[in-house]
């Protein structure tokens, strides 16, 4: 596999010089060819006709032969686009005209289907959840509300049609104050399609991450934020926010997780952020985030874990 | 019968071109004279069909190619056996010996 790799390479790079190791492997064999026929009595004129004839097509051996080095898919779409340009070269208005029509052909297209989609979407039973999609690979159960009165890590949610996700970071007073406005948190299987994190310079911990995982069920993709959490302990109070935003087309909806200044807490809760690569995704980018990308749902690494071996 | 030519079967070019490369390095011409020579001329090989088998065998890694002098001091493409190329003639070998023998256990029982 990988000697068929490298010698198509080596082909593509080398291609001058493979075409004259072929003219002259060729050449090198019908002379060979008459040597031997002339030693049996022929003329070397004779001789190197019957040779040429016993040989056949020279081109045709030669086609078969860069038939043989795997390149032709590349070598026919060179010339097609070679051929493409030799035309429009000719032809620059006629050339222009049929891009244009691709283009508008395109952008029809386009927009139909953006129709229909939105059409199919109105109709289709997940058009609207009636309850968020959280962005975990659970299997604890829902997450208890938040209650004032206890200190213990809760739960808020607050939908926000219409709206992008918002990075801002919630007060306290925000989580609280209309719990009764928020539905029940509903946790699903998803798979994690890309991964991000977003670092904040001198932070000792990561600052935000994001998702983009693909729901099962709805077999949808979904944005998810996550912001505000993991950062250093405040001074002010004992409390951190973990804002957890997911976009799903025209809606937005933003969970408010209150933890209690333990890092482990997401994890220990359920919220299992699905992270590989995480240290070449680091690497690739130091501040601006980098995606990392995943191929399986279920067995994951928490953030965590993972940024403490970076 | 021994002026019979016969053409190769289909796929059988591959094993008969590892095999005269086992001694070692030959160039293109000398792996079909030496065919021809060790069938007593029974085996013909279309000239035309033998370099792109020499070229796929070497894009699969069973055998490498280097420039070198041939015997009347031309510059010829001497083609020579990888280790990939033996395992593969070891199996394709084997795999033709059973081929036969089933097929002259066929012919003298049916």
């Amino acid at each position: 596999m990988i000697h068929d790799l490298l010698f198509r390479v080596r082909v593509l790079v080398r291609r001058h010089a493979m075409e004259a190791d072929l003219d002259e492997e060729l050449r090198a064999h019908l002379e060979h060819q008459a040597e031997k026929l002339i030693r049996s009595g022929l003329s070397p004129e004779e001789a190197e006709r019957r040779a040429r004839f016993d040989f056949g097509d020279l081109d045709q051996v030669k086609d078969e032969c860069r038939r043989s080095w795997g390149v032709r898919l590349i070598d026919d779409m060179a010339a097609e686009v070679r051929a493409g340009l030799r035309q429009a070269r000719r032809k620059p208005v006629f050339a222009t005209v049929s891009a244009l029509a691709l283009a508008l052909g395109l952008l029809a297209n386009t927009m139909m289907f953006d129709g229909v989609t939105s059409v199919v979407e109105q109709l289709s039973p997940h058009q609207q959840p009636a309850s968020p999609v959280l962005a975990a690979q659970n299997s604890v159960p829902s997450p208890p509300p938040v209650n004032k009165s206890d200190a213990r890590p809760g739960a808020a949610v607050r939908k926000a049609p219409n709206k992008k996700p918002s990075r801002a970071r919630p007060s306290r007073r925000s989580i609280e104050s209309h719990p009764e406005r928020l539905p029940s948190v509903a946790y699903k299987n998803v798979t994690v399609v890309t991964a991000a994190f977003f670092l904040t310079p001198g932070a000792a911990r990561l600052s935000a991450a994001g998702w983009m995982v693909r729901d099962a069920e709805s077999n949808r993709n979904h944005f998810v934020l996550i912001s505000g959490t993991w950062s250093r302990a405040r001074h002010e109070t004992a409390l951190e926010a973990l804002e957890i935003t997911i976009h799903s087309g025209d809606v937005s909806y933003t969970f408010v997780e209150v933890i209690s200044g333990n890092p482990e807490y997401p994890q220990q809760e359920g919220w299992r952020p699905l992270v590989h690569n995480a240290r070449a995704a680091m690497s690739n980018s130091a501040q601006g985030g980098a995606l990392a990308r995943t191929e399986q749902s279920g067995q994951c690494t928490s953030a965590s874990e993972s940024l403490s071996h970076l | 019968m021994a002026n019979v030519t016969i053409d190769l079967p289909q796929g059988t070019l591959d094993l008969l071109i590892l095999k005269t490369l086992a001694p070692g390095p030959q160039h293109g011409w000398a792996v079909s004279d030496r065919i021809e020579q060790v069938s007593r001329e029974v085996l013909s090989i279309k000239q035309g069909s033998l370099y792109p088998a020499l070229h796929r065998l070497e894009r699969r890694g069973w055998i490498r190619a280097q420039w070198g002098a041939s015997k009347n001091n031309r510059r010829a493409k001497y083609y020579e056996l990888t280790n990939t190329g033996r395992k593969q003639l070891e199996a394709e070998e084997s795999a033709w010996r059973q081929l036969t023998t089933a097929v002259g256990q066929v012919l003298e029982t049916a």
